[in-house]
Formats: C-alpha cells, structure tokens, sequence
C-alpha cells in the first residue's frame, strides 16, 4: 500500500496501461518495464525513489494498482467511474497527482 | 531579521560540509569553504525576486532519466507551463512522454484533470497560494510545480541541507547569459543557472540523484514572461462532457508526510 502512494508517482506506467488497454500502445508497454519512476516535478531536495512494479500481484478487492491491465472498457454506474477488466472493476482515484486504481466488488 | 538567518543556516551548512563532503575532497577545497556564501547568497536573491512577481508564466523544457528493467538508462520528455497571479491562482500544464495533467486554482477551489486519461479530482480549497501549498503537500500529496525555488531567502527553504555551493562559472542558457552554481546535499547534487543581471531569475536546473549507481537526472530548462496576459477562464476549471470526476485518495498525503 505504501509503495503505491510513494511520493514520487508515476503517472506514465498508468497512461501506459490506459492506452494499452485502448489497445493503442499494447507492444510498447509490454516491451518496456520501467522499474523507476519519476515526478511531474522534482524538487530540488528530494532524490528520486527507485520502485519495482509489481508483477503478478493478485487481484484483491481493495488492492491498489498504478496500473490496469490490458483490454479494460470505461464503465458509469450509479455516477462513479469505473474500469472493467474482464470480471474485474477497478475504481480510478488521484494518489497525489497521479492515478490509481482501487479493486472494488462489482457495482450494481 | 534576514542577515540573522542567512548567519544561523550558513553555520550549519558549513557544519555538515566539514563532516561530510569536505573530508573526502579537501584537497580540492581548502582555499574555500564548500558552501560559498556568495553562491547561497544568490539563491537567497533569486528566492526574493520571484517572490516579488505579482504574476507571471513560465515554461519549462523537462527532460527526467527512468532506468528499464534492465538497468539501462532511459530519457523522457516534457513540458510544463504555470501561471501565476498572486494572490490567488494558479493554472499548471503538465504535458510529457509519460504524463498529462492540468492544475486548476482560481481562489476557491483546487482541481488536477488527466486529459487523457479523462479523469479529475477537485477539493474546496484555501483563499491563498501559500495556504494552498501547505494543503497541497501535506493532505493531499502534490507539489505545486517550481514551488520550492520560491522559498529560498526564507525560513522554509533548504540552506541548512546544504553541504556545498559554488560558483561552477559563466554560461549561456538558451542566449541569455547566466551565473552557473552548483550544489550538493544528501542523495542529491543540483546546479542552477541564474540569469545575470536586473532579473535573477531561474533559467536551467539539473538534480542528480546521487544514490542511484546510474545516477539519474531530471532538467528543465525555464523561459519566463513577468509581465502576462492572463484571462480569467484560464484558473477555473471546466469540465469537459466526456470528464469524469473521481475522488482523492487523501491517505497519499498522511504518507507521504509521515515519510519525511
């Protein structure tokens, strides 16, 4: 959980697997894991933190991933935004400046 | 009251610089001391400078070096542009390789938008920039871009971590001619270059990161305009139909201060 909300977020790994899920970029990102992340902006005190992605980690209800998988659709329900990825519903939220996803049980 | 505080902070700058970088690379500093006061001096009176600018917009050129899986050492790009009117709104683009956000704040109410991704997040906010910085960063887990070169010549900024300052020389950043400095301090070395003449302004930095073995870095070059046009509509926040609201996490502020 605390490795999720590092101060240092990478909103690039979550565009990479939102477009990848778009079906858009799928080779890149399956090509190209980047292990460190880095800011939006970097203050000057603060060193860069190296992070692993993590790979594999089951899909629990309350889990948070940087990232989604691929093939993923957009869904409204009740107002809230979700991402569907196969039986899977993950709801979007802003660690910091960057995006995450929460597993959530499926809304109805 | 100032020349008191920059006395206090010189002295521990000059305290760890003995402890630390000193001892290993005396033989190359033992006519000066690592933390020039000069050098300090001149991110006092950058620091105070900008914090005399009523309003302006400043874009940056970012480059930020990632390591691959492999270890290989990667580069991204990116630009980043903020407008400022104190002394309540703030408007930030942030646009890269790997990035895409808006920040929105127009006095009232603080909103980040991912266009891409199609997602903000707003909260009510405080009535000035430098209440909205505070809540920012410690409830809600983001810096406000270039935020900390403003503080330099106060007591929030960074001299006491300090260990070494110098004059590295003269440099030419983007045709206009610069002081060039450089810094250390635990985990990360920086250099600055500030625009010589009637306005000391910020026109490149470079952060290293010192404790990677591939030793990362993350530029920017800036190009200021202190005299902007700025309408109204640019800090309000409207969104777009296809925009979807979702909520902060505000535990990644509680975290992140709890890590510091």
């Amino acid at each position: 959980m605390s490795r999720i909300v590092d101060r240092i977020g990478s909103r690039g790994l979550a565009l990479a697997a939102f477009l990848a899920a778009a079906g858009l970029a799928a080779s890149a990102a399956n090509a190209v894991v980047v292990v460190r992340r880095s800011v939006n902006y970097h203050p000057v005190a603060r060193a860069a933190v190296v992070t692993t992605a993590a790979v594999g980690t089951a899909v629990v209800v309350g889990s948070v991933v940087r990232s989604l998988p691929p093939a993923c659709t957009s869904v409204m329900v009740g107002n809230v935004a979700y991402q569907q990825c196969g039986g899977t519903y993950y709801q979007p939220r802003y660690s910091g400046s960057q995006v995450t996803y929460v597993v959530v049980n499926p809304p109805r | 009251m100032r020349s008191h505080l920059v006395a206090v902070t010189l002295a521990a700058g000059l305290a760890l610089g003995a402890g630390g970088w000193s001892k290993a690379e005396a033989k190359f500093s033992s006519a000066k001391p690592a933390v020039d006061p000069d050098a300090i001096a001149a991110l006092q009176k950058m620091g105070a400078f900008l914090r005399d600018q009523q309003k302006f917009s400043v874009r940056a050129t970012v480059t930020t070096d990632d390591l691959l899986s492999s270890g290989q050492k990667v580069q991204f790009g990116g630009t980043l542009e903020l407008m400022v009117r104190r002394p309540d709104r703030l408007r930030a683009d942030v646009r890269g390789d790997r990035q895409d956000e808006r920040i929105y704040y127009d006095g009232k109410t603080f909103t980040i938008f991912g266009e891409k991704v199609g997602y903000y997040a707003s909260f009510q906010a405080p009535g000035t920039l430098a209440e909205l910085k505070d809540v920012t960063e410690k409830r809600y887990g983001i810096d406000l871009p270039l935020a900390d070169l403003f503080y330099w010549g106060t007591e929030h900024d960074g001299t006491s971590e300090i260990t070494a300052a110098t004059k590295v020389g003269v440099a030419t950043v983007e045709g206009t001619a610069c002081d060039h400095y450089a810094f250390r301090q635990k985990d990360v070395d920086w250099e600055l270059w500030i625009e010589q003449g009637p306005h000391p302004l910020p026109r490149k930095i470079v952060i290293t990161t010192t404790t990677e073995k591939s030793r990362p870095q993350h530029g920017m070059v800036l190009t200021w305009d202190l005299a902007p046009k700025l309408a109204e509509d640019l800090f309000t926040f409207a969104p777009p139909p296809e925009a979807h609201k979702i909520e902060f996490d505000t535990a990644a502020g509680r975290n992140i201060s709890s890590r510091q």
